[in-house]
């Protein structure tokens, strides 16, 4: 029977902690030197990569982030036995400590703002008209290079947005934060993917700022959520990887 | 995702899910090498590379045409150039199977080519 390591905690103690695995036996912690994993039986060819599995695995994460600070592995991180959880413990200990203080008493906070590009093209095509002049004429390649450069200033358009959102927006979020990254256009439509690393302290008043901050853009969607485990702020989730 | 992680402010999901559900093939870009299929994942390489460079002289195409620096007989043999190498692209596509979403090569860390 193999082991699936959910998560690396702030914990010191053998016990059984109150939640299933994938496999539905009970996951239990195995301590090394101050930190644990959380653990549970789990047959290897009993583990599905599936979408449902992977929401699975992150509710049993979450879970795991309302008892102890948790290090997220990656899904499907799969080991022989306890003495090689033990043994992965060891191998990473100052890495997985280093992160357990980074992210001990914080939370992750996940921001995306989408715009209507419609909206945009239009508020661009009566701003800017730079180079329609010379496009006049009849011929099929002028009339092709018409549409390009409506695609393209509303490109443009779209960049000048998302560069007004991480000001306006990200810049704020961030100053209230421990840490945090951005992506600028992550899609045509997705403008800014920010994610937050936050003291819990400091949860309400980031949320109430969001809030404010967002009454300022009608134009421009937006999906705020968390707290999650920290997995965008931490070093540690691909030792699988790193192990084969 | 869970409605318990959605915080007080945001706005309708469904339209993030939309947009995101475009890219979701497009995310484990790697080379199919498999032996049955090389010949596809190495087109959809090769496109990759020419759509790249074909959207970097449209681009700069059109910051020429925007600072008015083209004759207009110029302007007619971009226009023609470019619209020829789209419509070869969309050939090209059509005789491999290859989408849109297909022309993307993700950079790990550096996210995605385009």
């Amino acid at each position: 029977m193999s082991k699936c390591i959910y998560a690396v905690l702030d914990y010191n103690k053998k016990s059984a902690l109150d939640l299933k695995g994938l496999d539905g036996t009970g996951i239990y912690s195995l301590p090394y030197k101050g930190i644990s994993a959380a653990v549970s039986d789990m047959k290897r060819d009993r583990l599905k990569v599936d979408n449902e599995t992977a929401a699975g695995y992150a509710r049993i994460v979450e879970g795991l982030m309302e008892m102890h600070t948790v290090l997220p592995l990656r899904f499907g991180t799969l080991v022989k036995d306890d003495s090689e959880v033990a043994g992965v413990l060891e191998k990473y200990y100052e890495r997985f400590v280093n992160n357990l203080k980074l992210v001990k008493g914080k939370l992750e906070y996940g921001l995306k703002a989408l715009l209507d590009a419609e909206k945009t093209t239009a508020l661009n095509e009566a701003e800017d008209r730079a180079g329609f002049e010379q496009l006049k004429g009849n011929s099929p390649y002028k009339k092709y290079l018409i549409e390009k450069l409506k695609e393209h200033k509303a490109g443009q358009a779209l960049i000048k947005k998302a560069d007004g959102i991480i000001e306006g927006v990200h810049r704020p979020l961030k100053e209230l934060s421990f840490l945090s990254k951005f992506r600028k256009m992550a899609t045509e439509r997705i403008i800014l993917d920010a994610v937050y690393l936050v003291e819990a302290e400091k949860k309400d008043i980031f949320i109430e700022r969001f809030k404010e901050i967002k009454k300022k853009y009608r134009d421009v969607e937006f999906l705020f959520t968390g707290p999650w485990p920290p997995y965008n702020f931490i070093e540690s989730s691909n030792i699988k990887k790193e192990q084969n | 995702m869970e409605e318990n992680k959605i915080l007080p402010g945001s706005d309708s999901v469904d339209a993030f899910a939309e947009e995101l559900d475009k890219i979701k093939d497009a995310l484990p870009s790697k080379i199919d090498a498999n032996p049955d299929k090389v010949e596809k994942g190495l087109a959809k390489l090769v496109l990759t590379l020419v759509e790249l460079i074909r959207k970097l002289l449209e681009k700069q195409a059109m910051r020429r045409i925007e600072g008015e620096s083209l004759t207009d007989e110029e302007i007619e043999r971009v226009g023609e150039t470019l619209m020829k190498l789209e419509n070869k692209m969309e050939e090209l596509k059509g005789v491999f199977g290859i989408k849109d979403k297909d022309l993307n090569i993700n950079l790990g860390p550096l996210g995605d080519l385009m």
